[in-house]
């Protein structure tokens, strides 16, 4: 977790804990420090974007996790660590100076990236952690390394293995990886920093709970395995996602319309996502019996490893390009087929956005923006008014009530700029626009042409589910256009994307 | 300081107020005004097979007649029992309700038995009030004495009432008494000039009803069958944008106001279309704002035109501007129906229609419903629920179209892994597509069950075992304790289309 300079009200808490571990590491003298040396600081200057006004950042701030060396010179800490970083730079305990460093590669979707230093002096004695061949077991204890708040060397905390589950990935939002729970004191600061067990690395820790006593999260080793063979070939590609939504099969009549024998078990799919890897592949209504040779039970585990776990583990293990093999009950027998597993750009999934400023479009003082997660979150108190409700709306059942209609984005009137010629468009602020002048708007590079050919000498602009339009005069409005951006300040009337302006990371 | 102010207060009371005449009714009161006492029980939302804990409400009824009297809408809602009580004897008379209009907040009672007379209050009936006219609060105090005291007029305008979404031509008074509860009466030279809907005691105003209102609501329950008021069935908003205006054709005239849409079993139907400019209604020029001027009462909002200036089944004229040429056309006011809206608000609270099968509640989503989450409900009802009763609430696409909801999951074996489809919009019903809770009715017939449902993206019906719903509806309705499994939809009227 990263501390900014904002945010300080943990330290005096975390300060009692940190005291408490500092006996355990000085006992164990030389071992300790062997371990520690590879364990290093990160000092990142950030600067997050202000999704109300795209066309400029919020202000800098700083904040530190931790990180740990691997045998390749690379650094794994958390995405989180260093997502939106405009300076970074790293120190080992008890060595003077700090080296800057630079992301190798970032996986928002695991919270998860590798970072390194291109000084090698930095690497002169240090030892690099190794990772674990399995994953600990519930109450084994473990060591968590770090620098949490509330001093500058290392901190040792020790705590044992409370639980393995499925949880969000609060860094993205909507993801959900395996994580592995312990009651080591986890502590802002301690983001990034090795999880170890029998001095090798089982996980990284990376969230907690604000309203909970004694409960980390860590990434474990599965995902973090994930990760290193997804860069290995020098790419990330991300967690591939099959889907597919699932329910238990344990009804007897859900069993008997489906016509599955007794003798089957398995989970029931009831809706396939657009953007999937099951899309054409699998059906509503398909009970998925076996993955990859293992019976699927009605409630949708498998046995793994001697362990009961949801069938979803299995497919955390798959890379992009991987297949899984299924038997499949469908139209009333038993089928076997396979579905290749891809991560196509799906816009309407609502990550959180990292490394890359909004995307927006002005004209006439009108600023378009395409939705997203970190919008809504700017709108989170406007919530009961009904232009932003739908907003909410259109983000969370985009796919399932078939809202998309074509669009590869959904662009939406984010803000005016007040001048004489927008005066009496409030309104229609968190519209989410369908056409302008005639033209449909698919995305928000359609607004330039759709700008361009107004109406009669007029811009009318209309929005989903809304009975009003926004009528502009095309000439005021244009002839205003430059002299707003110069009033507001804003760079230019559009900003398309790090990858359209063929810019570095920003 | 707190002691000073205060002696300033009781002066100021004290001394009545500068502008208005202060005058004592002359009648005695106590013959006309009786505490009201009233037991009432409103449906359970979750649960609509039960009604809510009984619940006491107390406020005041004006004898109109030696044994009717008026009274506010919302006080007698869902009542059980209504006593009226005599302030001079204390006796408590049973009454029972003759009409009550929860659009304009308006109930008239009777009382059941006969006895001695009560001295009912002529109304006064004529809309000028002004600031010079003798006005007064008149209540109960906990002794069941007479109270009174001095109001004067502050404003007049068409406001939304307290107790219902609805606009209602509502005078604010300033009163130098602290009325103890809406339902407190304002009386006029020994007439009633108004009932008290709504009191800001920070303030000391009182949003009243008045006489003019009352009048016609009491002339309309008298001589049923009860027409109620006017609806046009359009919305519409402000149009001062020039561009707008310019755009629309509307830029030669300083008037007209802009038609968003036309609820689809409304007059405005068949007449209006989005985009109309609508210049003038019955006579009168409409401002961009809204507004008129009328006769009586000055510059007002157009709903006042509409509800109060005419009745259900007239004809007005009107004159549009339509793809930028103006034009005549009339319209036929009607009586607005809550119950034809896609999601009606169930203001009254009465028991919605609704179905039990397997466990699974099947109900329309009603406003009520989604309120019932309290003040936070738009943050905690489901996203897609919300959406659609702020954009689409009153406007079906065809008559009859409801949001038939998956209310709530018994849970039982039947129904074992549904309860995560809780609040999902029901689409079909044993393979056929259904609308609202009639077309479920129709579907199931008379003995018939729910074998699957459909929901609104979800590729999968849910199933019931029918073999097994019988034994299994009869052990969910012991162990939940429904009386009735089913409750349908009354038979529509003779020759009504659905």
């Amino acid at each position: 977790m990263i501390i900014t300079n904002r945010n300080i009200a943990g330290l005096l808490l975390s300060l009692t804990l940190l005291l408490a571990s500092v006996a355990p590491l000085e006992a164990r003298g030389a071992s300790m420090t062997a371990l520690s040396s590879g364990v290093i600081k990160i000092y990142a200057t950030f600067q997050s974007e202000d999704y109300a006004t795209p066309w400029q950042s919020g202000r800098p701030g700083s904040g530190t996790g931790t990180g740990f060396v691997l045998a390749n010179k690379r650094i794994l800490t958390n995405a989180h660590v260093v997502s939106n970083a405009r300076f970074l730079e790293v120190s080992r305990d008890g060595q003077p100076g700090r080296y800057l460093a630079r992301v190798v590669f970032i996986a928002h979707d695991c919270d998860l990236a590798a970072i390194t230093v291109d000084d090698p002096a930095f690497f002169d004695g240090i030892t690099p952690l190794s990772l674990a061949k399995a994953i600990p077991h519930l109450n084994d204890e473990v060591m968590v390394l770090g620098y949490p708040t509330g001093g500058d060397r290392i901190s040792v905390t020790r705590g044992v293995v409370s639980r393995i589950d499925y949880s969000g990935y609060s860094h993205s939002g909507v993801d959900q990886h395996l994580v592995l729970q312990v009651d080591a004191a986890i502590n802002p600061g301690n983001s990034g920093g090795p999880i170890l067990f029998h001095k090798r690395v089982v996980g990284l820790a990376f969230q907690g709970l604000a309203w909970a006593d004694n409960i980390g999260y860590a990434i474990p080793l599965p995902v973090l395995h994930h990760f290193l063979d997804d860069i290995a070939d020098g790419t990330y590609n991300g967690y591939p996602e099959l889907g597919a939504h699932f329910m238990a099969t344990r009804n007897k009549a859900l069993r008997q319309s489906l016509h599955l024998p007794d003798t089957e078990s398995g989970t029931t799919l009831y809706y396939i996502d657009p953007y999937g890897s099951a899309m054409g592949r699998l059906l509503p209504g398909d009970v998925l019996l076996e993955i990859d040779g293992h019976n699927i039970a009605d409630d949708g585990d498998i046995a793994l490893n001697g362990n009961h776990v949801l069938f979803s583990e299995l497919l955390e293990r798959k890379q992009w390009g991987d297949k899984i093999d299924l038997r499949v009950w469908r139209d009333g027998k038993s089928i076997q087929t396979d579905v290749p597993l891809t991560n196509p750009v799906d816009p309407f999934i609502y990550r959180n956005e990292y490394d890359d400023h909004p995307t927006y479009f002005v004209h006439g003082g009108l600023v378009f923006s395409p939705l997203s997660r970190d919008f809504l979150r700017t709108i989170n108190n406007e919530l009961s008014q009904e232009n932003a409700l739908q907003l909410l709306y259109y983000s969370q059942y985009a796919k399932r009530d078939d809202l998309i209609n074509g669009r590869e984005e959904f662009v939406v009137l984010i803000r005016r700029l007040p001048h004489q010629v927008n005066t009496y468009t409030e309104p229609f602020e968190n519209g989410l626009v369908t056409s302008v002048n005639g033209h449909a708007i698919t995305r928000l590079r359609d607004l330039e042409a759709a700008f361009a050919d107004p109406e009669d000498g007029y811009h009318v602009i209309t929005f989903e589910g809304m009975e009003r339009t926004l009528v502009l005069d095309a000439t005021s409005a244009d002839a205003a256009a430059l002299p707003i951006m110069q009033r507001y300040g804003l760079p230019s009337a559009a900003y398309y994307g790090r990858a359209a302006e063929g810019d570095e990371q920003p | 300081m707190k002691r000073i102010l205060v002696i300033v207060l009781a002066i100021t009371c004290t001394m009545g107020w500068p502008g208005a005449a202060h005058a004592t009714p002359t009648n005695d009161l106590s013959q006309s005004l009786v505490k009201l006492s009233v037991t009432a029980q409103e449906y359970d939302v979750y649960m609509p097979w039960q009604k809510r804990e009984p619940r006491g409400r107390s406020g005041y009824a004006m004898a109109v007649g030696p044994h009717r009297f008026l009274t506010s809408e919302d006080l007698v809602r869902n009542a059980t029992l209504i006593e009226l009580q005599r302030p001079q004897s204390g006796a408590k008379l049973v009454a029972h309700v003759i009409e009550a209009d929860y659009q304009i907040g308006l109930a008239l009672l009777e009382v059941d038995t006969a006895g001695a007379p009560f001295v009912g209050l002529e109304v006064r009936p004529d809309r000028v009030i002004d600031e010079t006219t003798p006005l007064q609060i008149v209540q109960l105090d906990p002794t069941l004495a007479v109270q009174t005291g001095d109001a004067q007029m502050l404003k007049v305008a068409m406001t939304a009432l307290p107790s219902a979404p609805y606009p209602a031509l509502l005078y604010t008074l300033l009163t130098d008494i602290a009325v103890n509860g809406h339902t407190a009466f304002v009386v006029s030279e020994d007439r009633l000039a108004g009932m008290v809907m709504q009191y800001n005691g920070n303030q000391r105003t009182a949003e009243i009803m008045p006489g003019s209102v009352i009048a016609r609501f009491l002339e309309d329950a008298g001589n049923p069958p009860y027409a109620g008021f006017a609806m046009a069935g359009f919305r519409w908003d402000t149009l001062i944008d020039p561009a707008k205006r310019a755009y629309l054709g509307a830029d030669g005239t300083a008037d007209g106001i802009l038609i968003l849409s036309a609820l689809p079993f409304s007059g405005a139907a068949t007449v209006l279309r989005p985009n109309d400019v609508l210049l003038e209604w019955d006579g009168q020029r409409i401002d961009p704002m809204g507004y008129y001027i009328d006769p009586d009462l000055g510059r007002i909002s157009l709903p006042h035109l509409i509800r109060f200036r005419r009745a259900p089944g007239d004809t007005v004229p009107l004159r549009v501007i339509r793809d930028r040429t103006e034009m005549a056309l009339e319209l036929m006011l009607s009586r607005h129906d809550d119950s034809e809206a896609l999601i009606p608000e169930n203001t009254l609270r009465t028991q919605r229609p609704y179905l039990i099968d397997g466990g699974l509640i099947i109900c329309e989503l009603t406003g009520h419903f989604l309120q019932a989450r309290g003040g936070n409900w738009m943050r905690t009802v489901d996203t897609r629920l919300a959406q659609l009763y702020l954009t689409r609430a009153g406007a079906p696409e065809q008559p009859g179209d409801r949001v038939l909801i998956l209310a709530g999951v018994l849970p039982d074996r039947i129904n074992q892994d549904y309860a995560q489809f809780r609040e999902e919009i029901i689409t079909s019903v044993n393979g056929q597509p259904v609308r609202n809770i009639r077309d479920v009715y129709r579907v199931l017939g008379d003995d018939g069950h729910v074998e699957r449902l459909g929901l609104q993206g979800i590729g999968l019906d849910l199933a019931l075992d029918v073999e097994a719903l019988p034994e299994a509806n009869a052990r969910i309705a012991q162990r939940y304790r429904i009386p009735h499994l089913r409750n349908p939809p009354p038979p529509l009227p003779q020759g009504a289309a659905q």
